[in-house]
Parts: structure tokens; sequence; C-alpha cells
């Protein structure tokens, strides 16, 4: 039998997968883009706590796949699925909270700028701020996000280009800013990833608050199924195959990957031949197929003669604070209907700040504090006000006091904190050797390290988000600490690390393999530094850049 | 791996599905923003399925003193037992996998014990007081905190669940998930 073949073939719809499968498919090659989740419309998402916060709408049941999750710094090893982005058309993008900042030019160059640190694997990108700044734009123009309003000290050059206007403004922010500005802070409206207007033939956000966490049912939110996929599918030239997971990349004797090996939902097995392969499962599943697709003479791995594979894994470092505000105080704002606070301060981004100039952070790198009024989620925050993740859960009649007190007669009103996760060999993914998923497989198994800089950094950017809720007239026993220094787990990098050096890094500064000339990944994996701020938009430029870069100059000698 | 024991009453997740072959048909017709459509109406839930109708006597005692009646209503009233029921017997997360289920069998077999020990009755003819005493001497702190949590779900999950009965639940703390796509003309039903 002749197996069937493509130009390319994109493994991931995704932030890192879509942008590829667009640009190849309107240069006109054949691609074909391979999902593993199922292909939802809108009118699979409609509001519904429990399906779309836990289950498995999003995720695959834990019978059928998981990871092992290995937190030695808590002790602890759980089998979860907490670590899968979502395994749909659009993957993460979908039920993304849409945060979509810029990283700063520093954060390229971690290591020239600030050195070594023990116990670390600081790198510096194979590339510069410069070089990616237009892609950033160019991603604004095509999904559409919404604008900040350019009070942003810290802000990257051209941060806001390309953007459509801020959503509409959230009459707590007065007071935010505020408080922000009477600690000598700078506040500035986040960028989201959502249509305050209509864009591209797509009806701007309604505001509906089931936002994080949830599908939009409007396409206001500007998830790669909505935007990218759909563009690549309109070019007549992208084959999508929802369903289908593919469980190895083979070389032949050339070096090249030229055959996807892939199972359908019905378990049938499939090949495919193409000419570029580009992976972009997410940086831990990316990570886990070319573990998956080793060889007798590749047995580490391929593409993994640096060694360097599945090493380096980097999340947000991520810390997550509500507080609960009675009403009739003079915080009414909290009473509109606006989801969308908006506000974020990079004032901490670089650590210590003079104003509070702590001997215990022993690296710089920081973070951004976005504030949030968190989605509907009612069971959600029973549990935080019940505290049953505590050593002292509440029930009886003190709970039902709590519950009436703080979900009744209160409004939510939180922070979040998106933290650089120094990189470190011991935070790895490596296959499994006591699980396998439904096909049989080894699942990933992950080893989180957090170093105890990643840690000190979260924990200074929670204390100073807790003393602007402070200042902003929140009392500190209103205020509940969901986590600190903990990890973000859908936002997930490294794994694969670009770099110029062979030895030391997966991929060049192409995200091409260097041992594997038609192979490249453009998830999360090619990033050597997490950076203090969620990297969506970085994977989704980064991915535009990639794939220009292969339509303009890569073409003529690999297809 | 699912229990064994001797008091499991054990119904398959195909039966279950079975008799709720309607509420599936309900959830392919899809439509609507919000979906009111798929929700069960509490009568149409014959339970329980999981437990054996003493261990479920037990459940809703408990549950109820998680969240107990006052001038509003109880965990028992809202039905947070027929959620935790529910969950139970289906094919899901917490019930299957992170092994709910033998947390429940096991802590409400030692709050019966513990009831027979020091008061010679079934925990569920205990007065309230009595419950309390029983729950807080609970020494599988484990399944104080699954109690909980399960029973908080019960209550604030979509009726669709089992629980959350008449949106009972939602209605105690005055929650309106569908308010802000009524205020923009959208339908909700």
């Amino acid at each position: 039998m002749v197996d069937e073949q493509f130009d390319v073939c994109v493994v991931g719809s995704g932030a890192g997968g879509a942008p590829v499968a667009c640009v190849l498919a309107e240069a006109g090659l054949k691609v074909l883009l391979l999902e593993r989740g199922p292909h939802r419309g809108h009118h699979d998402f409609y509001v519904d706590e429990k399906r779309n916060l836990t289950g498995r709408f999003w995720r695959p049941h834990l019978d059928l796949h998981r990871h092992v999750l290995y937190q030695p710094g808590i002790g602890r090893t759980e089998l979860t699925n907490s670590t899968i982005p979502a395994t749909c058309v659009g993957g993460g993008t979908v039920p993304m909270a849409a945060y979509f900042h810029r990283m700063h030019a520093d954060d390229l160059r971690m290591r020239s700028v600030h050195g070594e640190l023990a116990g670390a694997n600081v790198a510096d990108w194979p590339f510069d701020y410069n070089e990616l700044a237009p892609f950033y734009t160019k991603v604004a123009r095509l999904i559409g996000i919404s604008g900040t309003d350019g009070r942003n000290p810290y802000a990257p050059p051209g941060d806001g280009d390309g953007a459509l206007p801020p959503l509409a403004n959230h009459p707590i922010g007065a007071r935010i800013e505020n408080a922000c500005t009477g600690l000598g802070l700078h506040p500035f409206k986040s960028s989201m990833a959502i249509l305050p207007v209509e864009h591209d033939g797509r009806a701007p956000c309604f505001y509906c608050r089931f936002c994080a966490n949830y599908g939009c049912p409007t396409k206001s939110k500007s998830s790669t199924a909505v935007t990218f996929v759909r563009k690549a599918l309109a070019s007549g030239n992208c084959d999508l195959r929802a369903e289908c997971f593919v469980f190895r990349i083979e070389l032949d004797r050339h070096g090249h990957a030229p055959r996807v090996h892939y199972i359908s939902k019905d378990g049938a097995r499939h090949t495919i031949r193409a000419k570029l392969v580009c992976l972009a499962c997410s940086a831990i599943e990316t990570a886990r197929l070319l573990l998956l697709s080793a060889t007798s003479t590749q047995r580490n791995g391929l593409a993994n003669s640096s060694g360097q594979l599945g090493r380096n894994l980097m999340f947000s470092a991520h810390s997550d604070v509500s507080a609960f505000v009675r009403f009739g105080g003079p915080m009414d704002e909290l009473r509109s209907r606006n989801p969308f606070v908006l506000r974020s301060i990079q004032d901490f981004y670089r650590l210590p700040h003079p104003r509070w100039p702590d001997g215990q952070v022993p690296h710089p790198a920081g973070g951004t504090i976005s504030f949030y009024a968190p989605a509907d989620n009612i069971a959600a925050k029973a549990k935080r006000v019940a505290q049953v993740l505590g050593p002292q859960p509440l029930w009886g009649r003190d709970l039902k006091e709590a519950l009436r007190m703080r979900l009744r007669d209160s409004y939510v009103f939180a922070f979040e904190t998106f933290g650089e996760f120094l990189p470190n060999e011991q935070t790895r993914v490596a296959l499994s050797s006591n699980y396998k998923d439904q096909w049989g497989f080894p699942v990933a198994h992950i080893t989180v390290r957090p170093h105890a800089a990643t840690r000190a950094s979260s924990h200074y950017l929670t204390a100073r988000g807790i003393e602007i809720l402070q200042a902003m007239g929140i009392d500190r026993a209103d205020i509940f600490e969901q986590s600190i220094g903990s990890i973000n787990p859908v936002l997930i990098y490294g794994t694969c690390r670009a770099g110029d050096d062979r030895t030391t890094a997966v991929l060049d500064r192409w995200c091409r393999s260097h041992d594997v000339p038609n192979l490249f990944v453009t998830d999360g994996s090619f990033m050597p530094t997490s950076g203090g701020v969620p990297g969506t938009f970085t994977i989704m430029a980064n991915a535009l850049r990639v794939a220009e870069h292969i339509r303009d100059e890569e073409l003529s000698h690999l297809l | 791996m699912r229990t064994d024991k001797a008091d499991h009453k054990r119904v398959t997740r195909r039966r279950f599905l079975k008799g709720s072959a309607m509420l599936a048909g309900g959830l392919a017709a899809g439509g609507s923003l919000y979906t009111a459509m798929h929700r069960l109406p509490h009568g149409d839930y014959a339970g329980p399925h999981f437990f054996q109708p003493d261990q479920f006597d037990q459940l809703e005692a408990a549950c109820e003193r998680v969240l107990p009646a006052d001038h509003d209503p109880g965990a028992r009233a809202v039905g947070a037992a027929h959620y935790i029921d529910r969950l139970l017997v289906e094919d899901d997360f917490l019930g299957d996998v992170k092994g709910w289920r033998e947390v429940f069998l096991r802590g409400l077999r030692l709050l019966e014990n513990h009831s027979q020990t020091t008061h010679k009755t079934h925990f569920a003819s205990l007065d309230a007081a009595a419950q309390d005493g029983v729950l807080a001497a609970c020494p599988d702190r484990r399944f104080l905190r699954v109690l909980i949590e399960a029973t908080l779900d019960g209550v604030f999950y979509d009726p669709f669940y089992g629980g959350n009965r008449d949106e009972a639940g939602w209605r105690l703390v005055d929650f309106d998930p569908r308010a802000s796509f009524r205020s923009k003309g959208l339908t909700t039903t």
C-alpha cells in the first residue's frame, strides 16, 4: 500500500501548530493537520461549571491518558491530566484566560544580563526581541487582541502594535490604579485575545462572565480554532484530522523524518509521508512523542544527540489569591457584570523592587501580577470558602454562615501572578516505566523541582499583590490564598530548547531539530527561558516567525 | 480497580446509562447558549444506585451536618446525597480514578461503627448534636474533606448532575448563572 503523501504534516492545532498550518496552506502547500482532540463547535460551549472545570470535556479521561506528576518538593506523585492544556482543535487556546502580554527584550537574554545561577540552567535565546517583535504585531492583526492603554513603563518596544481598542473598562479599575499608584506602582490595562469590537467576521465579546476554562459561544475569544485553523481550512489546502493521536515519527536512513504514524478514533493505525514535519503537541507531549520515537540507533529519543530532550521543562510560576469583599462597602464597583478587571503591573518583573528591598530573592527574575474578577464558578468559590484544601476545612453552621457571607453578600476579587520559572535539568519529562495510555504507549513522567529562587520570587510577588489588595481597602481576613509558589500546569515551556550550540540545544534558531533537517517544533518547547508573562502570545508569534521562514527560505531545498 | 466490598451494590455504568438514555438524547440535541435543556428533573433520578439504602441514609445525614438546614434549606433538601450517589455510579474521575468510592464506603462505615459503639444506635438515627460529635471525632480526615467537597458540589453544580434540586443551592446564595445571557437578550433555555 502506498502511504498518503503531504508536503507538510503539523501535529497539534493549538498556539504552536495552527499558525504553521495556516501560513503553509495559504502558501499553496498540501498540509495535513493532525489533532488528538475532537473538533468542537461553538454550540458545544455552554455554561456548566462541572463540565468545563472538571471531568473529561477538555481533557481525556484519566483511564485513557494522563501524566505522572512528581513534585519532590511537596512529596507528591499523582496521576493527573491537569498538565494537558486541552485536547480539542485549537488546543489550550480554546479555554484559555487569554492574557496576551509580550515578553520583555531582556527575557530573551537572561544569561547575558543576569549571569549564571547555581542549580539553574539559564540560557539566552538564539534570537533577540527585535526579531520576534514584528510577529507579535502580525498575530495581533490576524487574530484580534484587545489593546492596552500604553501606560506600562516596562512595556517592550512595540507593545500594543496591531491591537484593537481595549475591552470595556471595569469600574473597579480606578480603585486598583489609585491603590497601585499610591504605592508607587504602575498599573496598566492588560491585552487579551478577546474581541472588543467585531473583527474578521467574528462578533465582539458580550461579557458573559464565563471565559477562562470555557469555550466562547460567540467566537469572540481568539482561539486558533476560529482564527488560524479556520483560515487554513479556507485555503483549501489543509486537511484537518481530529481525534488522531500521533505515536511515532519515523526516520529514514538519510536522517530525515519522512513518516508520521497515528491512530484514528476507531483505533486504526495510519502512516503518512510528509516532506516537512512540525510538532506542536505542548512541551510535555512533544517531548514524549520524540522519546517514543526512539530507535535502535537513536536510543534516547529522536533529535536528542544533545541529551537535552525533555529537560529544562518550565511552567509559568503561579500564585492565585482571592478576596471576598462585603456588599455595601467602598468596593461596590465590583457589582459590575464586566468580567474583565484588565489591570496588571510589571513593577516586580525584576526583583527586588527598591521599595521592598527583600534580601531573600536570590535571582532578579520576577513576573506579572494580574487582577481579575473570577468567573461565576459557584462550586469552586464555595470550596474555596470551605478551604477544602486546607488543614481545617469548615463544615456545619460555620460553613453555612461563611457561604452566605462570602458568596451571597460579597464580591470576589482576585489576582494571580505569572512568574519566571527558572529552567533546570531536574525539571523534566521522561517516559513512565509504570503507566501506559489507552493505546499502550508509556505516558509522560513529569518531575517538577522549582529552583529555590523561583519559589522565592513567587512568594515575593504574592506578598506585594496582597499589599495592593489591602491598599484598596480589603481586610486581610477576607483574603484567601488559594495557591502560592505553585505552577500553572497549562502554561508549559522548555523540553526542546532552541540554541545555536547543538551540544546543548535540541533545536536551532528556526526551531528546526539540529539532528533531523526536516523536523520542526513550534510549541512552547523551544523556549530556553519562560519569561514572566503567560507564554501563549509568544508561542504564536514564534510559530508565525518560523512558518514564514519556512515559506520564504526553506521550501526550495526541503520540498 | 473498583471495590469488591460485599456491601457494595454493583451497578454497572451501562445499566445506569440505559436508564438515562433520554438524558443522553437531550444532550445531543444541542443549541442554546446556556442550556437548561439537559436539566434532569429530580423525579427522574430514582436512586440510590451506588449505595445501599441504609448507607444512603447515613450519607444524607452526614451531608446535612456539613450544610445543615436553618431558615435556608440544608444539604438534604437540596439533594446533595443524590448528586454524590450519581457521581460514584458514573464513570467519573473523582469516583472511579481518584478513589472516592472507597473513601465514602470506608468513611460511612467508620461513622456507623463509631455511632454503634458510643450511642448503640445508627448514625442516621442520632440527633444533630450527636451526629456532629461522631463526625468531628471521625479519624479519617480525608473522608471529612471529601464529604465537604462533594456536598458543596452537590449543592452548587448544575441540577443536571442530580443535586441542587430546583436550583435551591443557587438560591441559597442568590446565584443566577444565566443573568448575563438574559441581560443581552440571548436565549437561556
